[in-house]
């Protein structure tokens, strides 16, 4: 009695991981004919608990939490970056340093303010903080990864919105992303290509890969950074799309269309 | 997704994007884990936030031993939750999920209503099990872990979480309502 009580332990976890993996209650049965009659209630019962136990996060506090967290790397990026061997930077940095401390009026206020969205009060002192931290940046490479990290920020707050159906917040947050995007292709520009050509080099790299070479401005890390950006900020917004209303989809759309063609053409400058 | 270990190395040492790819795996699962056990959504929103910032924090000091990633960070959600739950007995406000159920959010109201009883059964049924049964049906179904990883987590052997899994589904079995659930 225990082997077969054991036997049908192993049968039901084995079916289970079969059922994980895509496979049918049938398929199943299948598989373990003499144990058919005994696995059929039991696959049932499991593949309810599997459809009612589907939970998913809502997409707009997927979004918030996601930039969250990218506001704690960020944090700690900087931290690091100003405390390399213990040694404190001074000259231009300790003026921008300056700068911001009488931006705001403490530094309470702009740690406050990083987590705002555009409903919030303090949302202006997020985007008077991004635009000092922005003017901070010496090298374009620098440049290029603050518009990204602004970008990051203006995604998460178009999700955000559509959860509250504030479609002109979405606009006014897809224009400036799409901006952003823009900038970031220039920057990713090489050195002897004029900014109004940048279109058809562009597509022929899309079409012709890496047929010419060039000095561009950043890295191959940077380039992976635009690389996993564009990737989870599309993904981003066809998840919140999956849930919207037709109204809020639409707009979703655009943001998406916006993503999807600035980065299109900033990787394309930037010879990827 | 490329080689979990890989990723968990490279967040050992600092490299976000590495964090990050592992927070977009195990996102969903572990909200899925942490809102089916406490019924609240805001409080699961909070608490997963909460899970991967603790797992952001202490992540250097992970070593991929006999204990894979997944349960490192399930047990922090694990922990979480058991604080929690503490602190709600104590004040005398005990949630069940039946009574705090309102964890789904769907943009059809119908659906939504739907899934809604689909937990509330699956919340009743689940106040019938020992508290092991239902940590392994959380893992497996919410979590959507392996036996292996699941037996680490509760500290049994494989062998006892299969039995704790069967009997948890005959008994579960039991309990669905003639016909069975609204939104099979």
């Amino acid at each position: 009695m225990n082997e077969r009580y054991r036997e049908i332990e192993v049968i039901l976890d084995e079916c289970l991981e079969l059922l994980a993996q895509g496979k049918t209650q049938a398929d199943c049965l299948a598989a373990y004919p003499e144990q058919a009659s005994e696995l059929e209630p039991l696959l049932e019962a499991a593949l309810a608990v599997r459809k009612a136990i589907s939970i998913k996060p809502d997409a707009s506090f997927k979004a918030r939490a996601r930039y969250q967290l990218r506001a704690v790397m960020a944090e700690k990026v900087e931290k690091k970056r100003f405390s390399f061997f213990g040694w404190r930077p001074r000259g231009v940095v300790a003026v921008a340093s300056l700068l911001l401390a009488l931006v705001v009026s403490s530094g309470g206020v702009a740690a406050a303010a990083s987590n705002s969205m555009p409903d919030d009060f303090l949302y202006p002192v997020k985007l008077a903080t991004e635009q000092v931290m922005l003017n901070l940046a010496l090298s374009p490479e620098g440049k290029a990864k603050r518009y990204m990290d602004m970008a990051d920020e203006r995604v998460a707050e178009i999700v955000y919105l559509a959860g509250k159906g504030d479609i002109k917040g979405m606009e006014a947050a897809t224009n400036r992303l799409g901006g952003y995007l823009s900038i970031v292709a220039e920057i990713t520009l090489p050195d002897d290509i004029p900014a109004s050509n940048y279109d058809s080099l562009a597509t022929e790299n899309g079409n012709m890969g890496q047929k010419f070479q060039y000095q561009y401005h950043v890295s191959d890390e940077t380039v992976g950074i635009m690389q996993s950006c564009a990737e989870s900020h599309q993904a981003m917004l066809e998840e919140a799309m999956e849930t919207a209303s037709p109204t809020i989809r639409a707009q979703l759309q655009k943001a998406l269309d916006a993503v999807i063609k600035g980065y299109q053409n900033a990787l394309g400058t930037a010879g990827k | 997704m490329q080689d979990e270990r890989v990723l968990v190395e490279r967040a050992r040492h600092k490299d976000n994007e590495a964090f990050a790819a592992l927070y977009e795996n195990y996102f969903d699962k572990i909200y899925r884990y942490v809102a089916f056990k406490i019924g609240n959504k805001v409080e699961a929103e909070d608490m997963t936030q909460q899970v991967f910032l603790n797992a952001f924090e202490s992540i250097s000091s992970f070593k991929w031993r006999d204990v894979p990633f997944s349960s490192w960070l399930f047990r922090i959600a694990h922990n979480k939750i058991v604080d929690y739950l503490r602190k709600k007995s104590r004040r005398g406000t005990v949630a069940t999920l039946v009574e705090d159920i309102n964890i789904v959010a769907e943009s059809d109201p119908q659906v939504e209503a739907e899934l809604n009883l689909d937990i509330e059964w699956l919340a009743g049924a689940a106040g019938n099990l020992t508290d092991a049964q239902r940590e392994v049906i959380t893992l497996r179904f919410a979590g959507e872990l392996p036996i292996a990883q699941v037996a680490q987590i509760m500290g049994k052997s494989q062998g006892a979480v299969k039995a704790l899994q069967h009997s948890a589904i005959v008994a579960l079995r039991k309990l669905m309502p003639q016909g069975g659930l609204k939104n099979e």
